[in-house]
């Protein structure tokens, strides 16, 4: 920069030599313009000089006096100018320095970083004498840190901590409160103020010269400059003015650096939040998300524990996760201890407590509200509620161990935000398990349709419907009722319980949860069951809570129910279950029709299977009795031809073999007989006939083949004769009088009784042989029976002399029986009606 | 020539067999049924036992049991006869320790040949 020059005496002597020479140049041009007008003779130079000042030196002063006046004007100008200029640039220096630093702290986020280009800017801007130290304002500790000291005063303090209740109240009240600097220019003058600081702080006791410099942003106090000088009034006005400057640089620099900082762990806390939404949406079990949410929740905001607090409402909370760092109490599963999420529940709003111990709003009158929070070593405590669909489902809740804590928005802000996504993450995990228990209940209906697909024993069906039912129902037990119409009655028929249910066996309709259903051919909840007036009082005893019925409905028309009943206050059945236990009722009525209808067919092929075997076993044992007289035939025919055999033997042999061609015959055609008898082709040919004949003459051929037999005829006399088919009733008796022989193989008496009854006839054919079982006395009679008892193989027979007995007797309207001790005998007894029966009486078949 | 006992319940079978033996044994016991078998041929000690199997009371398989069950008896050799059309009665009398099985009706010439081959020489 071009200087102006400022000395006095140079804008005087420049106007005196300045006057001189005017003057003289004009007296020299006059006098020249004389002489050569011819006015005035020539003259030499120095004459010429000389006297023009002879001439008029008095006109000269006052011309010199004019310009020294003008002098000091130039001067006083000139001066003024350039001290215009001096102060312009020496702001231009200062703002250069200011600038200067503005630049260096721009994009500077770390007050560690900032501190020290702040404080060689200060540093410059001081006395080399003065010591700076820059120190950084905690706003949560309410303390100052020091960030740097230097100087030639400067010690080992970066870093300590001065919290602001250690300031003395002048400076506290001044730089805090006010926000205002404090310059003690000279100590000395203020001794005793400067005592009290001295005591407090040792380190500053030597300084003459003192002023904090609180720096500001934004209306925040960020942090302070120090300076001390040991020189007192070292620093001037000007320099604290610079340093003002600074400090307003290095205020707003420090603002920037929170603001990032603020701004980071915003972002921080936002990604926080988003990360835990993303899990709560990406993860269907809302356990795992509360998990690990809590962790990383309890991380964010640096607590000591964090919980989540479920129920239904603000008195029915417990805690449901909870997260503790180590070496910190927990509050405990299912602890019921939580009075802070109570109030948050019930105000349905976030609630803060900075210090648990003395936030008047819970302390009244020496009583504690959260005294059980205190008493887990709480000190502060934020709670928030979980709400989900218009209702509060829990809290959400984070306690700081053993140090007070003034919550800001930002935790607030961020605790809700996490609650929010723990009910998104809640609701979404409800939705999915209402979802997958759907699913898990269709798998299960199929389940239980493949098992039962392949049953056909009822009970194992019932079993395993009822099985099914109580695992996706609930947790206690399955009754399965059945109704039985000819008592009306329901009776309790399969049970899959693991405990003493104290259900009735038998209920009328109407009458306990499955009568009601029953009776109303409709499903039947009752959940409270301890209070329900149909309740059955063994079931109370038993602790049931809750009851859900169906009715076993088949084609519109009850025919039971199933019950499933809980023993859990929690488990509340849902018309949903109504309609899940419809379908397994359903299924059970489709299983016990289908084993109804399979133990019919069961019994159908049983029967025919039976049939076959005996009609297998009737053609083996047949062809053994057709093979006994064959064997005969065949032996004495062979005799006859193969040796010379006297005549006598011969018509002998010849004569066996005709009997045994007879008994041949006979077998045949009493095959043929019982055939046509019971297809109905066989027509009696009636004739009067006397009874007691007929017998005579049956005995008299039956004799000679018994010769180890007494035969005793009680025969009464005049009897009426009868209409019936003499043949018929010859081969009955032949076939009971043989019989009577071959089951008395020892011999022994049998008795023939014959009498009149009041229309009928009675005829007894009484042995003393082996006897018949009681429950075989009924089966003698029926077809091939006599292949199934067994115990009479050996005894020859085609099995079918006592059904042609019955059918004969049937045929003629008369009844056959026999009665019976085993080992004593039997009696074979039959009557024939005096009454002319009906021609061509249909046998029975 | 040897010593026969005969169990057979049939009378007409019981003649065919006397006849038929005539010549061929040196002495023929028939019994009507088991029981009465078997104390004839703990009496008689026959040197061949023919049995009927279906016999009422004891049968042929029971009279065969007691025979070998008594040291006395368990060497005579028994021939089973049956008029029975089932396979399961030949593997019976097998395992009841038959000598041979006839088979309902059986030639006279089988019955003789069996008592020849079982007889003493």
């Amino acid at each position: 920069m071009r200087r102006i020059p400022r000395s006095r005496a140079f804008y005087l002597l420049a106007s005196a030599a300045y006057a001189v020479v005017v003057y003289l140049v004009v007296q020299l041009v006059y006098q020249a313009e004389e002489i050569a007008a011819g006015l005035a003779p020539q003259r030499e130079v120095v004459e010429l000089l000389t006297s023009a000042f002879r001439l008029h030196l008095a006109s000269f002063g006052l011309f010199v006096a004019f310009l020294v006046i003008a002098a000091q004007v130039a001067y006083r100008i000139a001066s003024n100018v350039t001290s215009a200029l001096m102060a312009e640039e020496r702001r231009a220096a200062d703002l250069a320095v200011v600038t200067g630093l503005s630049s260096r702290l721009a994009g500077m986020q770390d007050p560690a970083e900032i501190a020290p280009v702040a404080m060689r800017s200060v540093r410059e801007a001081v006395a080399e004498t003065t010591t700076v130290a820059f120190m950084d304002f905690d706003e949560d500790a309410r303390g100052f840190s020091i960030l740097a000291e230097e100087g030639p005063g400067a010690g080992p303090v970066r870093g300590r901590m001065y919290p602001v209740t250690v300031l003395p109240e002048e400076v506290r009240a001044q730089t805090i409160d006010r926000r205002k600097p404090l310059v003690i220019p000279d100590t000395a003058v203020e001794a005793s103020f400067w005592a009290t600081l001295a005591a407090k702080f040792p380190a500053v006791a030597g300084a003459r010269t003192f002023a904090v410099l609180p720096l500001v942003s934004r209306d925040r106090l960020r942090g302070a400059i120090t300076l001390r000088d040991p020189n007192p009034n070292a620093l001037p006005q000007s320099r604290f003015e610079l340093v003002t400057l600074l400090g307003h640089t290095i205020a707003d620099a420090l603002a920037g650096a929170a603001n990032v900082e603020e701004a980071t762990q915003r972002a921080e806390r936002e990604a926080l939040v988003n990360k835990i939404a993303q899990r709560a949406r990406a993860s269907l079990d809302s356990n795992e998300v509360l998990r690990r949410g809590l962790e990383d929740l309890a991380g964010a905001l640096e607590v000591s524990r964090a919980l989540v607090i479920l129920g239904t409402g603000p008195d029915d909370l417990r805690v449901a996760h909870e997260w503790a760092r180590p070496g910190i109490p927990t509050v405990g599963a299912g602890s019921q201890r939580v009075p802070l999420a109570r109030i948050a529940a019930r105000d349905g709003d976030t609630v803060a407590v900075n210090d648990v111990q003395t936030d008047e709003r819970f302390v009244s009158g020496g009583r504690n509200e959260l005294a059980d929070l205190v008493a887990i070593g709480t000190r502060a405590a934020l709670a928030t509620p979980i709400g989900a669909r218009g209702q509060i489902i829990g809290v959400l809740t984070v306690h700081m161990v053993g140090a007070v804590r003034e919550w800001s928005p930002e935790d607030c802000r961020l605790l809700e935000a996490f609650a929010n996504e723990l009910r998104v993450s809640m609701e979404l995990t409800r939705l999915f398990q209402a979802r997958q228990r759907e699913s898990e209940r269709m798998l299960a209906l199929h389940h239980a349709s493949a098992v039962l697909a392949g049953q056909t024993e009822p009970n194992v069906i019932l079993d395993e419907i009822l099985k099914n039912a109580v695992r996706l129902l609930g947790r206690g037990g399955a009754s399965l009722y059945i109704w039985v119409p000819e008592a009306k009655v329901l009776r309790n028929v399969r049970d899959y319980e693991t405990r003493d249910h104290g259900a009735a066996k038998m209920l009328r309709s109407g009458e306990g949860v499955a009568g009601v259903a029953f009776q109303k051919v409709a499903p039947y909840i009752v959940n409270d069951y301890q209070h329900w007036e149909g309740a059955v009082k063994g079931t109370l005893a038993a602790g049931q809570r809750s009851a859900i019925s169906v009715p076993l409905v088949r084609q519109g028309v009850p025919i039971g129910a199933i019950t499933i009943r809980s023993y859990d206050a929690a488990v509340r059945f849902t018309d949903e279950d109504g309609h899940l236990l419809t379908l397994f009722a359903d299924q059970a009525v489709a299983a016990l029709t289908a084993a109804e209808a399979f133990a019919q067919q069961k019994a159908a092929v049983e029967e025919l299977e039976r049939l076959s075997k005996a009609k297998s076993d009737f053609i083996s044992i047949v062809s053994h009795e057709f093979r006994t007289p064959l064997t005969g035939i065949q032996g004495f025919s062979e005799m006859i031809r193969d040796e010379d055999l006297p005549t006598a033997d011969v018509k002998e042999y010849a004569s066996d073999i005709n009997k045994d061609a007879q008994r041949l015959n006979r077998m045949i055609t009493d095959m043929l007989d019982l055939d046509r008898m019971e297809s109905g082709r066989m027509q009696l040919y009636r004739e009067s006939v006397d009874i007691n004949t007929i017998v005579e003459e049956v005995i008299d051929r039956v004799r000679p083949n018994a010769p180890a037999h007494s035969v005793t005829l009680r025969l009464e006399d005049r009897l009426p004769s009868i209409s019936a088919d003499r043949d018929k009733i010859t081969q009955v008796l032949t076939n009971l009088l043989s019989n009577a022989v071959k089951y008395s193989p020892d011999g022994g008496e049998i008795v023939v009784t014959t009498r009149q009854a009041k229309d009928e006839l009675q005829i007894s054919v009484k042995d003393h042989g082996m006897g018949i079982p009681e429950d075989a006395l009924e089966k003698v009679f029926e077809r091939y029976s006599r292949l199934e008892t067994g115990a009479t193989r050996h005894i020859q027979g085609t099995g079918l002399g006592l059904p042609i007995v019955r059918q004969i007797v049937d045929m003629h309207g008369g009844r056959v029986w026999v009665e019976s001790a085993l080992g004593k005998g039997s009696d074979f007894q039959f009557t024939l009606p005096f009454a002319a029966v009906p021609e061509a009486t249909e046998a029975r078949r | 020539m040897s010593k026969v006992v005969f169990c057979e319940d049939d009378p007409m079978i019981q003649k065919l067999i006397r006849a038929a033996l005539r010549g061929h044994a040196h002495e023929i016991h028939v019994a009507s049924s088991g029981d009465e078998g078997l104390e004839l041929i703990r009496r008689e000690l026959p040197d061949v036992v023919f049995t009927d199997v279906s016999m009422p009371g004891m049968d042929g398989f029971q009279l065969a049991g007691e025979l070998k069950a008594d040291p006395r008896t368990a060497h005579i050799p028994i021939v089973f006869m049956t008029a029975s059309v089932q396979d399961e009665v030949r593997e019976a009398a097998e395992r009841h320790g038959a000598a041979n099985v006839l088979m309902k009706p059986f030639s006279m010439a089988d019955l003789r040949a069996q008592l020849a081959e079982l007889g003493p020489r």
